[in-house]
């Protein structure tokens, strides 16, 4: 194995292009190390991509926001505690100080682990990636992009460069909930993400994810159509109206038991998991509503 | 292998390192700095931190050819000689008992009090959230910051 750095991106997509699969790009190295050390992966080449500040920029404009792959969660954590709190919240999860410090959002999305913090957020987010290679970039939907445990469509020639959400406009209230034995250093058992907007009392643009609870991060699309233009009663959803909307969450889940937690305590925690993710976006939403995004911030 | 120069604990050091070792193992074994300790290996236990640039890092997930050009801090160059007065306080507190978690905390909690020179218990404990200690429950460390902050005694 080489241990390779890069001096450019360029550098790095010339590598992918010539050898795919045998390279490795290298970054906080919170998971590729891991991975090695566990003979999962094993790569020929092993570029060293954290000096490319390029692409770890966070560019916001025309209503939405531009990651670079290479923002760290810490980074995250600060810079999106006011724009995106979801996304600050689920990164302040990613295990402790020391991972925060040089984990990557591209490679905590890249890694596609089926119970990864941000994916969920991402998706209720509408997220789309940025790959490039040495033939251009392409942009697709992460909800296409995830393809199941630790599988993605990135192609072995390509980079994932930059994450792409819209912004939280007024009126939208964004939650990530993490079930777990302990508060910290945890993977998540249940994780869920949502975003939705309160209009006029009534819900708009309801999205709901869930992480750890199959293959893949995925759209909880039964909750959402239940929820989409439901009229809030005294600034909540009815109770019985929430638990009937949670319940379609089984639609796409897929539980098993597994080191962490059994099937049967998913199946317990995850629409109770929804429902406060639901409640907390339309808390969120309605406090924005109220005293209008950035005010006084 | 490949070269590499590391500022750590001030010395700019020379290295020829394997592409894939880990900072951890080049710190004990070529450089015989053995304060860092192997917990876990996964970077779930923080009994390896040291600070690469002045932040907490699992040495034992990071490759030393990574730190080709950046500085290295590791409990040894906490102090040279006498304790700091972390560490002082630590002592004082009970917050030591086998030891085997201690560098990684004195590690975490000098980078947290370079940010924050007065934290809240709740600052330290997410600050420390990384660090398995499986001896004092916490309490004493926590403790020995608040105390070395506010001149308190518990």
């Amino acid at each position: 194995m080489k241990f390779e750095r890069a001096d450019s991106v360029d550098f790095v997509l010339q590598a992918l292009a010539a050898d795919g699969a045998d390279v490795s790009p290298l970054a906080g190295g919170t998971d590729v190390m891991v991975q090695m050390q566990r003979n999962e992966l094993m790569p020929q080449r092993l570029v060293h991509i954290e000096p490319l500040r390029d692409l770890a920029e966070i560019r916001s404009e025309n209503g939405h926001h531009e990651i670079g792959a290479l923002v760290t969660h810490d980074r995250l954590v600060q810079a999106c505690a006011d724009s995106l709190p979801a996304l600050s919240a689920a990164a302040a999860t990613v295990g402790g100080w020391q991972t925060q410090a040089v984990g990557t959002i591209g490679g905590n999305v890249v890694n596609a682990s089926p119970a990864a913090d941000l994916p969920p957020v991402l998706l209720a987010y509408n997220a789309r990636v940025e790959l490039t290679s040495s033939q251009g970039t392409r942009e697709i939907d992460l909800d296409e992009f995830l393809v199941g445990r630790r599988e993605t469509l990135r192609r072995p020639d390509e980079l994932l460069t930059s994450i792409r959400v819209d912004a939280n406009a007024d009126g939208v209230g964004d939650a990530y909930v993490k079930i777990g034995r302990r508060t910290a250093m945890e993977v998540a058992i249940v994780g869920v993400g949502a975003r939705l907007r309160v209009d006029d009392g009534v819900l708009r643009d309801v999205r709901l994810a869930v992480a750890a609870c199959g293959p893949r991060a995925f759209r909880a699309r039964g909750v959402e159509e239940e929820l989409e233009g439901l009229a809030l009663t005294a600034g909540a959803v009815p109770p019985d109206a929430l638990a009937a909307a949670c319940a379609r969450v089984f639609d796409e889940a897929s539980l098993i038991d597994d080191v962490r937690a059994s099937a049967n305590y998913r199946r317990a925690v995850l629409p109770r998991a929804a429902a406060a993710a639901i409640s907390q976006s339309i808390g969120r939403a309605v406090g924005s509503s109220a005293t209008g995004k950035g005010a006084g911030r | 292998m490949i070269d590499v120069r590391i500022e750590i604990n001030g010395a700019p050091t020379d290295l020829t390192v394997g592409a894939a070792a880990t900072l951890l193992d080049v710190l004990r074994d070529d450089c015989n700095l053995t304060g860092a300790k192997e917990g876990c290996v996964e970077g779930e236990c923080g009994a390896c931190t040291v600070l690469i640039d002045g932040s907490p890092v699992d040495s034992c997930l990071y490759a030393a050819a990574a730190c080709d050009g950046r500085s290295v801090t590791t409990i040894e160059g906490l102090s040279t000689g006498p304790l700091s007065a972390l560490q002082e306080a630590m002592v004082n507190a009970g917050g030591v008992q086998c030891g085997f978690c201690t560098p990684g905390v004195i590690v975490v909690l000098t980078a947290l009090l370079e940010r924050h020179p007065n934290p809240t218990p709740e600052q330290i404990r997410v600050a420390l959230a990384g660090n398995i200690c499986r001896c004092t429950g916490y309490a004493q460390i926590v403790e020995s910051v608040v105390e070395l902050t506010t001149g308190a005694r518990a």
